[in-house]
């Protein structure tokens, strides 16, 4: 094992760099809580429960995800990852991928859950910036950093409903921005690392902060659509369980490794423990985030 | 009414969105409500579902893993279904970089090709996409040509391959399973009978009532005056509207004669098996007598 991150508060090992993560910095003598692994892995489960397209589950325990053109991934125990990268594979993308979806799955192995949000602290606590793929969570975030409110994880906020409280874990903290945004925000991409191959996204780390869990005061469901005025509304009762619902990581992966039953008790669980849950309706048209980030932070306000 | 998806295809600014407004009334009964129309069957283009459909956030993956993946995504709609899909599709027909058709068979009941002038759809895209005309021409020229896949944003539009316009439709009119061809002009000048043959086709209700009631809710000013009322989740930031004048002839007025020229010497093959020839001057002028919408 070369390197070692940290993540949530455990400790990662791993043969690859990963530097989407924050170094370790506790005890350099402490066990590893999740292992990346290069090794080979079979073609196909033992057994398996579920063989969807490019996946397979056994049970909670194990996962295999096989990728054409990256190579063949094996989560194990929420603590193992294997993978075995196929000859051409392009480091950035793998990494990309490790860092995501294969992280996702990990926190349901876990049985954390994790939401497809980025998380940023405002006075004190933790909101949640929830949203799919091209919603504008980062770039919402980024906003928000710029006027002084940390991040605490880009894309995947993991979520602990165990303690008597809601608590988000810190995750990765460096923001990963594609081009338009970093343009909105005036910020330059000379000398920024990428964070995907023949993209443009990069590595943003100005904003990250000092790591530690926080309650979870708000989740804001992003909806962004061309065309439609700004708006944020409170949902409550079904609407916010369904909305909690939708916007959890990996959902039918989640779903086939049984997780099911969990995720629905935990997304009934927040908005009972005082999560408040947000609907942001958001024009898709850079120049409204400073507006969207004012009525972020409006709502906040007005639920306390 | 068994699964699988019905292809509802054409080359963006072909009419897309008018057939689908006519197919959700048919299909639901209820007058067409044109932000709920991915509820007929969603777009082929559309990276939530790809993203969901899979369980894997499509943004890491290469450009061609990407494409790879499609037709998984397509087979894993068609195997959820509880009844038949019909979704919006512009990319051409053709084949994934793994050498495989990007619309299997094995997920497809057939398509609709909706095909408009491509002369009307030069100046059509050209408002779409806040570009000059000229810039559209050389578009719909392009073997290269592609819609949505920015690497400069996550869109919610993948990268779909439109090859050239000529191209985009005897791809299609190619595919191997059951194509009707819809012309735009067709449904202008009679929508009756131009959906009822649609309708047939894809084994919807086609007798006169349900059919009248479909074209009734879907005129173009209808759209147009939900469009003003709510807005259209599918407009284009730089565009100023998106159901803007849905002539058959407008683009007489908006090409200049060269303009016009480049389009035939490009596509004049396609646009005579079509009939966008001299048999365009007869349906502009019924068009003029007798249309109850524009």
């Amino acid at each position: 094992m070369n390197h070692a991150y940290r993540l949530a508060a455990l400790k990662v090992e791993s043969d690859l760099a990963l530097p989407d993560l924050t170094p370790w910095d506790g005890r350099a003598t402490a066990e590893a809580d999740i292992a990346f692994r290069l090794g080979a892995v079979p073609p196909g489960l033992e057994a398996p429960d579920r063989v969807e397209a490019i996946y397979q589950t056994r049970g909670r325990e194990e996962y295999l995800l096989t990728l054409p053109g990256t190579g063949r991934i094996l989560i194990r125990h929420g603590r193992e990852v294997t993978v075995d990268v196929e000859r051409g594979a392009d480091p950035v993308n793998t990494r990309a991928l490790l860092t995501g979806p294969i992280q996702a799955v990990l926190w349901h192995q876990r049985g954390l859950l994790p939401l497809h949000a980025n998380a940023v602290v405002i006075g004190g606590r933790a909101v949640a910036l929830a949203g799919n793929a091209a919603a504008g969570k980062s770039a919402l975030a980024a906003t928000l950093a710029q006027r002084g409110h940390e991040t605490l994880a880009d894309d995947i906020c993991v979520v602990d409903v165990g303690a008597p409280g809601v608590t988000a874990l810190p995750g990765v903290a460096r923001l990963r921005l594609w081009r338009d945004t970093l343009d909105t925000l005036g910020i330059a991409p000379d000398g920024l690392s990428p964070a995907l191959s023949g993209k443009e996204k990069f590595f943003v780390d100005r904003w990250s902060g000092c790591g530690a869990p926080r309650p979870l005061a708000a989740v804001v469901v992003l909806v962004r659509r061309t065309n439609i005025p700004l708006a944020i509304e409170r949902l409550t009762g079904i609407a916010a369980v369904g909305a909690l619902r939708d916007m959890v990581h990996t959902r039918r992966p989640a779903s086939a490794l049984g997780r099911d039953a969990a995720i629905f008790a935990a997304v009934t669980k927040m908005p009972a423990s005082g999560v408040a849950v947000w609907r942001l309706h958001l024009p898709d048209d850079p120049a409204c985030l400073s507006a969207a980030a004012d009525q972020v932070l409006r709502a906040l306000e007005q639920q306390q | 009414m068994s699964a699988g998806v019905w292809w509802l295809a054409s080359y963006p600014k072909s009419g897309n969105t008018w057939l689908r407004a006519l197919l959700s009334t048919l299909v639901s009964g209820k007058p067409a409500d044109i932000n709920r129309l991915s509820l007929l069957g969603g777009f082929a283009g559309s990276r939530s579902q790809f993203d969901n459909a899979l369980g894997i956030d499509g943004a890491v993956l290469s450009r061609d893993q990407e494409a790879n993946l499609r037709p998984r995504v397509f087979d894993i709609m068609a195997a959820q279904a509880e009844r038949a899909l019909y979704c919006k599709a512009h990319d051409a027909y053709h084949l994934t970089p793994a050498g495989e058709p990007l619309f299997p068979a094995s997920a497809t009941r057939g398509a609709v090709y909706v095909v408009r002038d491509p002369r009307a759809v030069a100046v059509s895209l050209a408002h779409y996409m806040g570009q000059p005309i000229d810039v559209a021409i050389a578009d719909m020229d392009n073997p290269e040509a592609l819609s949505g896949g920015s690497t400069r944003r996550l869109s919610e539009h993948l990268r779909q391959r439109l090859l050239r316009w000529s191209d985009h439709v005897e791809s299609w009119l190619g595919a191997p399973f059951p194509v009707h061809l819809l012309r735009y002009e067709d449904l202008q000048v009679d929508p009756h009978a131009a959906l009822g043959a649609v309708a047939a086709f894809l084994g919807l209700p086609s007798d006169r009532a349900a059919i009248a009631a479909a074209v009734e809710a879907a005129t173009f000013s209808r759209l147009q005056a939900q469009e003003r009322e709510s807005g259209f989740i599918e407009k284009p930031r730089r565009a100023a509207a998106f159901f803007r004048e849905g002539r058959v002839d407008g683009w007489r007025q908006a090409l200049s004669p060269q303009q016009a020229a480049r389009i035939v010497a490009a596509h004049g093959a396609v646009m005579r098996r079509l009939g966008y020839d001299g048999t365009l001057e007869a349906l502009a002028a019924q068009e003029r007598s007798c249309l109850p919408i524009g």
